[in-house]
């Protein structure tokens, strides 16, 4: 039986409690009852589902990091960070696809940089200096990146909440 | 043990920038890689305004990332010396720049080709040196990092001539940023020592460190009564 009929039985059962005398009552009522529970059903199944897909990145996120410390993804063994096609660049933007935007967003940008396309290779002169506290975020202690900094931010977050 | 350190008063500094021409000279540092700088900012709404400068050099960070950084891709060319500096070895760093990034200050330079001080006048006496008369630490080569090293070079004469209580006072034994500030808004010495003047700044003027969400313990201290940072 599914949960929606056993709903509507329940609600039909108690509409017949309230509204024994008319008919009309009795079909109606418990037809809005249902839509109502069967919709309250989807709404809270929605929010479950935000919150587990945000936790899901998160996870993600961890296991793909963990997976290239390990070896198990192949980022190449080219160290350059200037290099688009060495590690750095491999590990942060294609395989955790971080938009460059995400740190290379400082001033000497065009104005329109927000709205470049995310595949579009960015000049050296657009680079721009890199916003350190994007890195923070994850290589903190505590954090899901490798933890270059034994600090933690995490902290005073759950304080403040 | 020793462990040097720095205490800069920004209530004092003027942004003369003595400090960087010291460091530029004494270093050998061509214009686009300076291993001192003095940052500047304005504060305040017209017409109240003034400007504020911080003298930034290496933070000879205690728990150094970009030692971490070195040493965890197998490079092994960043190390702490017993002393607390940070020092950069240029024949075993391949030039990858991961220390650049990693830095919460932005120390680590790289330099494309090697230039001079003055590019359109003849070398300063330093550079003027042949190379290999010169401090390992001044044989800079092009596409490798480089940074301030506290000048090592006066400390390991200090070690070597047994007079390590008179780093920050004699001026052969000091670094040259420290010795030439007009103002005496810096100073450097013995963090463990607590009779050394850096370790009485700390105490008395309520110095603190830059960054310190990142947790790297920099060596340098800041002095400002604009709160902490």
């Amino acid at each position: 039986m599914s949960i929606n009929s056993l709903s509507s039985r329940i609600v039909a059962s108690a509409t017949s409690l309230i509204c024994p005398v008319t008919s009309l009552p009795l079909l109606i009522f418990p037809l809005l009852m249902a839509i109502l529970l069967f919709s309250t059903g989807l709404f809270s199944v929605g929010v479950v589902k935000a919150e587990d897909n945000e936790k899901v990145g998160t996870i993600e996120y961890s296991r793909a990091g963990e997976a290239i410390r390990l070896g198990e993804i192949d980022v190449g063994d080219n160290y350059s960070v200037s290099d688009k096609n060495g590690r750095f660049h491999v590990i942060h933007a294609d395989k955790l696809l971080l938009d460059c935007s995400h740190c290379h967003g400082a001033e000497s940008y065009k104005p329109d940089y927000l709205n470049v396309s995310k595949y579009k290779a960015l000049t050296p002169k657009h680079r721009g200096r890199i916003e350190k506290t994007v890195c923070l975020g994850c290589h903190q202690s505590g954090g899901m990146g490798t933890p270059w900094y034994t600090g933690s931010t995490l902290e005073e977050d759950d304080a403040d909440e | 043990m020793t462990q040097f350190g720095r205490v800069i008063d920004l209530d004092r500094c003027t942004g003369c920038q003595a400090c960087a021409a010291a460091c530029s000279v004494e270093n050998s540092c061509s214009t686009e890689t300076p291993w001192q700088v003095v940052q500047k900012y304005e504060v305040g709404k017209y017409p109240n305004v003034r400007e504020n400068f911080v003298p930034m050099g290496c933070m000879h960070c205690e728990d150094a990332p970009c030692e971490k950084v070195c040493h965890e891709i197998d490079v092994h060319a960043i190390t702490t010396n017993e002393y607390g500096v940070v020092i950069f070895d240029y024949d075993k760093c391949i030039g990858c720049g991961y220390c650049e990034p990693v830095c919460p200050y932005g120390v680590p330079q790289f330099q494309n080709k090697r230039e001079t001080l003055y590019p359109d006048k003849d070398p300063t006496p330093y550079e003027a040196i042949p190379v290999e008369n010169q401090h390992p630490l001044h044989r800079k080569k092009s596409g490798i990092a480089q940074k301030c090293t506290s000048c090592w070079h006066k400390i390991e004469k200090a070690i070597a001539d047994d007079k390590i209580e008179r780093v920050g006072i004699d001026p052969e034994y000091t670094p040259s940023c420290d010795l030439v500030c007009p103002v005496d808004a810096r100073v450097f010495g013995d963090l463990d020592d607590a009779n050394s003047k850096v370790s009485k700044w700390i105490g008395e003027k309520k110095a603190g460190q830059m960054k310190k969400e990142y947790g790297t313990s920099p060596r340098v201290f800041y002095v400002s009564s604009g709160g902490d940072y």
